[in-house]
């Protein structure tokens, strides 16, 4: 019964970059920016997840940087939407998503229970099937292909950010 | 998200799977294929050459799958996954217990291995 409420809150605010990163001058004056905001439902984040994608597209990310985004925000919402929540009431979670020439970065927030993912131990993937647990290899999977991930808790809020290299 | 039925015998499921195995995909898909695999209690030869891609939800669906195959002593085969497909089985650690053939040929000697 959740109403359904992922929308995009800022598109392509040209955000200025702080200082000059790097030697690609035609990429440094600008910053682009979206954040997208979504309720803790399967139908929000399919929406969420149509947003991000189609901003990447537009954005020309290259096939691969966008294939491991959109598995990024999978397994992480995914984790948020079916664990972070001890009530069946509705909840917001916001999604900014960053790009610079060099990296997308995406910062995940929710209300929900204190959760690290950097705190899960690695999967034993050499012992049999039947002492593996199937969440276990997503969050494996999203820490091998991200350039960085911080992890912060303050105000009762999770802010997970991830960055990854552009191809 | 489509499935399709090549063969199934008393052996295995051979299925070709094809689209996007994403949230809506996944959940598509999950019923028919577990009846058709664990629940029937017959190993899956499961080919991925027409899937687009794979995350999070389908590498649950496949592993849960494969796990409760391996419980009956049966075994899940992946076949023919593109580049990217290819490139999650195997960073996440699934292909360590989902193994790639290449062709259904290879899949068979692997599920009789």
């Amino acid at each position: 019964m959740n109403a359904v409420t992922s929308s995009h809150i800022v598109r392509n605010a040209g955000k200025p970059m702080p200082e000059h990163t790097c030697g690609q001058p035609e990429h440094d004056e600008v910053t682009d920016y979206l954040l997208l905001r979504t309720v803790n439902s399967r139908e929000g984040l399919i929406n969420l997840m149509s947003e991000a994608e189609a901003f990447f597209h537009e954005r020309g990310l290259d096939e691969r940087t966008i294939y491991i985004s959109n598995l990024v925000l999978e397994e992480v919402l995914t984790n948020v939407i079916k664990y972070a929540y001890d009530d069946e009431g509705s909840h917001e979670i916001s999604v900014e998503l960053t790009l610079d020439p060099r990296h997308v970065q995406i910062v995940f927030e929710d209300d929900g229970r204190e959760f690290d993912p950097l705190s899960v131990p690695t999967p034993a993937l050499n012992g049999p099937i039947t002492d593996c647990e199937p969440g276990g290899l997503g969050i494996h999977l999203v820490r091998k292909l991200s350039s960085s991930m911080d992890y912060s808790r303050a105000g009762g809020v999770n802010r997970l950010t991830i960055r990854l290299a552009r191809k | 998200m489509e499935l399709h039925v090549i063969d199934s015998n008393r052996e295995f499921s051979h299925i070709a799977l094809s689209g996007k195995l994403d949230v809506e995909g996944a959940d598509q898909i999950e019923t028919q294929f577990q009846s058709l695999t664990s629940e029937a209690g017959r190993s899956a030869i499961v080919d991925l050459e027409q899937v687009t891609y794979l995350a999070s939800l389908g590498i649950r669906l496949l592993f849960a799958t494969a796990k409760a195959l391996a419980a009956e002593g049966k075994k899940m085969i992946v076949v023919n996954p593109k580049p990217m497909v290819e490139e999650t089985l195997l960073t996440s650690g699934t292909v360590n217990f989902i193994p790639i053939a290449r062709g259904f040929e290879e899949a068979v000697t692997l599920l009789r291995s």
